[in-house]
């Protein structure tokens, strides 16, 4: 055999081990998707009593639109006016109002829910949420509605500066939510200032929220804008005016654009 | 969830969850990044004079060789381990979810489950003919999708025409995943009426005295689960830390070195197990044998069935391995653990705490004092 055949047989070998050796690596290496179930570790959670009543949940939680949310939790609440899982149904009912744009259902539940459940901290939160965004229609009513909203903004506050980690929730996810709730708490404080008029107050919310949240929505930069403007910080007002104008939601940037117009033609 | 004050709870609050994951993505990364250098380094050899081409071959083969074996310990040591008796068999996940069946279709669609193909595991199901088998099929489907109340409408509807073992435990794990404790009992009860030797109930039924801390009772099903299923790690594990919740040490001692055994002859990533042996051999003197296991908790490399570790979990065990070290008077070395630990867990206000006593101990109080403070920080927020 000649020289530069030697070689090539020498290459061939040594290039077809390293394959070998390359695929038994990534062969090993892959480990099987065994579907793996771990069970909850702690002996606390609302408990459905029978069969129907679990799946009456289910169909809940299953619901695809909010018309078929807000049928389906009626149907729960009347045939399970008993049951531990009615908090969360109703709190879904009421979520499913609010994308409905239905204001009085929303706040209805929430009264409700909060009747049933005086510690429900995430309905306090969507109270708290809600209340100052009402309709032209409860304009006369603003006082009693600014008052109440702050009622349950202070109660959920409360609320959230006593929760302690629960046994078997991880540090890390309890934190994650505190914190989420903490800033949507400071971000309905704001909006309830805004609507009270007290805009110094909702400048300082807003400014909070926009140093604690990583990515904070254009609503908060449309709100911040308008306390700014009302505060008579125009140069403040025009720069969240203009990040709320290049926002995903149309309605915001819609708003945003109005108001940077109105900005620039009251005082060019 | 937050907490229990506002009573709000997801029903399925779960202490440990373990969703399947890809392969890790960096052992992916390094298998394509080997794949692309043997061919850069096959072009590169044609610039060497031809009496350097085979030194180069074989440099280069001997790199690879080298790479892989770092990258892929556990194998290999695995080859080298005397794994006869632990062969490797379906873990609980298997054999809990997966009704056994002989009928060959019925087997092609548990095999696409078992290996995580469920769309082709659907597409199977469809050529089934619809009778019971296929509607429990469905049923088994529908969980491994993670569509439970689905899945328990099927199993119910399935239930009402059918008295079945198989059927029940499976509504049972439904029911636990959801944390439904009672509706949990009362189909595992069903089920042990038709069955009374299925380890699958008394897996479960274990389980929940577990969770209701009726620590005995679950011993005598994980007991039970174990002279049917020998090298079931959970059931090992289960038993081996009811045994030490209820003092019996060393009971618990042989029930949880079974499990690691069983965990490290078939790769398989579950930390709970090393660490309740880790902290029981810490606790009971055996501090080399502590040590052993956290070295052997935090080196995960290799083949891993299932999901690799979590920071928290790597967290968890190098804070054990920090209080090994203390044990054995290297304060370094515990310093050192327990800094990586909070940087894998910065929530880890257990770490903080540590270090402020082992700083304090030092007489380094500006530390202690900055230790201390994190601690205070964290703990305030939890």
């Amino acid at each position: 055999m000649s020289h530069p055949q030697q070689q090539r047989r020498i290459r061939y070998f040594l290039c077809l081990g390293l394959g070998t050796l390359l695929s038994w690596s990534t062969w090993c290496q892959t480990p099987d998707r065994l579907n793996l179930y771990e069970f909850p570790t702690v002996s606390n959670g609302p408990q459905a009593h029978a069969a129907d009543e679990l799946d009456a949940f289910g169909r809940v939680e299953e619901a695809m639109s909010a018309a078929e949310t807000i049928s389906l939790a009626e149907a729960f609440a009347r045939d399970y006016p008993k049951s531990q899982l009615l908090s969360m149904v109703l709190l879904r009912e009421m979520n499913a109002e609010v994308v409905a744009d239905s204001y009085e259902g929303a706040v209805t539940l929430g009264h409700k829910l909060l009747q049933y459940d005086p510690n429900n901290l995430e309905a306090l939160v969507m109270m708290a949420q809600v209340l100052p965004n009402f309709p032209s229609q409860y304009a006369s009513r603003r006082a009693q509605i600014v008052e109440q909203a702050q009622r349950y903004i202070r109660a959920a506050n409360q609320l959230l500066a006593s929760l302690h980690l629960a046994e078997g929730v991880s540090a890390k996810s309890f934190l994650e939510n505190k914190h989420r709730l903490s800033a949507s708490l400071r971000e309905s404080a704001g909006f309830t200032a805004l609507v009270a008029q007290r805009y110094e107050e909702a400048v300082r919310e807003y400014e909070w929220v926009l140093a604690h949240e990583d990515e904070p929505s254009s609503v908060t930069y449309l709100r911040l804008g308008l306390a700014y403007y009302y505060s008579g910080n125009l140069s403040g007002a025009r720069t969240q005016l203009r990040k709320a104008a290049q926002g995903r939601s149309p309605m915001v940037r819609r708003q945003a654009e109005q108001m940077l117009t109105k900005l620039l033609a009251n005082h060019s | 969830m937050l907490g229990s004050a506002s009573g709000t709870l997801c029903l399925g609050t779960i202490g440990k969850t373990q969703i399947p994951e890809a392969p890790a993505t960096n052992q992916r990364l390094l298998n394509a990044g080997l794949a692309l250098t043997c061919c850069l380094l096959r072009r590169l050899q044609s610039y060497f004079v031809p009496g350097l081409r085979i030194m180069w071959c074989c440099l280069t083969g001997g790199v690879m060789a080298a790479v892989l074996l770092v990258t892929s310990p556990s194998q290999l040591l695995a080859v080298s381990q005397n794994c006869s008796g632990n062969e490797s068999s379906e873990d609980v996940s298997g054999w809990l979810t997966l009704p056994p069946t002989q009928v060959a279709e019925l087997m092609a669609i548990r095999s696409a489950i078992s290996r995580g193909e469920l769309l082709k595991a659907r597409e199977l199901l469809q050529i089934i003919p619809s009778d019971g088998q296929r509607r429990l099929w469905e049923g088994v489907l529908l969980l491994h999708e993670r569509r439970t109340f689905a899945s328990i409408r099927k199993l119910e509807e399935l239930a009402q025409t059918e008295e079945s073992g198989p059927i029940e435990t499976l509504l049972a794990v439904n029911y636990l995943v959801l944390n439904q404790r009672q509706l949990t009992q009362q189909a595992v009860d069903r089920a042990l009426k038709l069955d009374p030797d299925d380890p699958r109930s008394h897996y479960l039924r274990g389980r929940l005295r577990f969770v209701l801390h009726d620590f005995a009772g679950a011993i005598t099903d994980f007991s039970s689960v174990l002279t049917k299923k020998t090298n079931d790690f959970h059931s090992l594990y289960y038993r081996g830390f009811s045994e030490w919740l209820l003092g019996n040490v060393a009971a618990a001692q042989t029930d949880l070195t079974r499990s690691v055994d069983v965990l490290s002859c078939q790769h398989i990533h579950f930390p709970f197990a090393l660490q309740a042996l880790a902290q029981l051999e810490l606790e009971t003197g055996q501090i080399s044998a502590a040590l052993n296991h956290t070295n052997l908790g935090l080196n995960t490399g290799g083949r891993i069935r299932g999901r690799g570790p979590r920071p928290e979990e790597i967290a968890d065990i190098l804070l054990l391995r920090g209080k090994v070290h203390i044990a054995l008077g290297h304060q370094g070395e515990a310093e050192n653990d327990w800094h990586r630990a909070i940087r894998f867990n910065p929530n880890l206000e257990t770490g903080w705490y540590l270090l402020a006593r082992l700083y304090q101990q030092r007489g380094e109080t500006k530390l202690a004092a900055e230790a201390l403070m994190q601690f205070q920080k964290i703990h305030d927020d939890l």
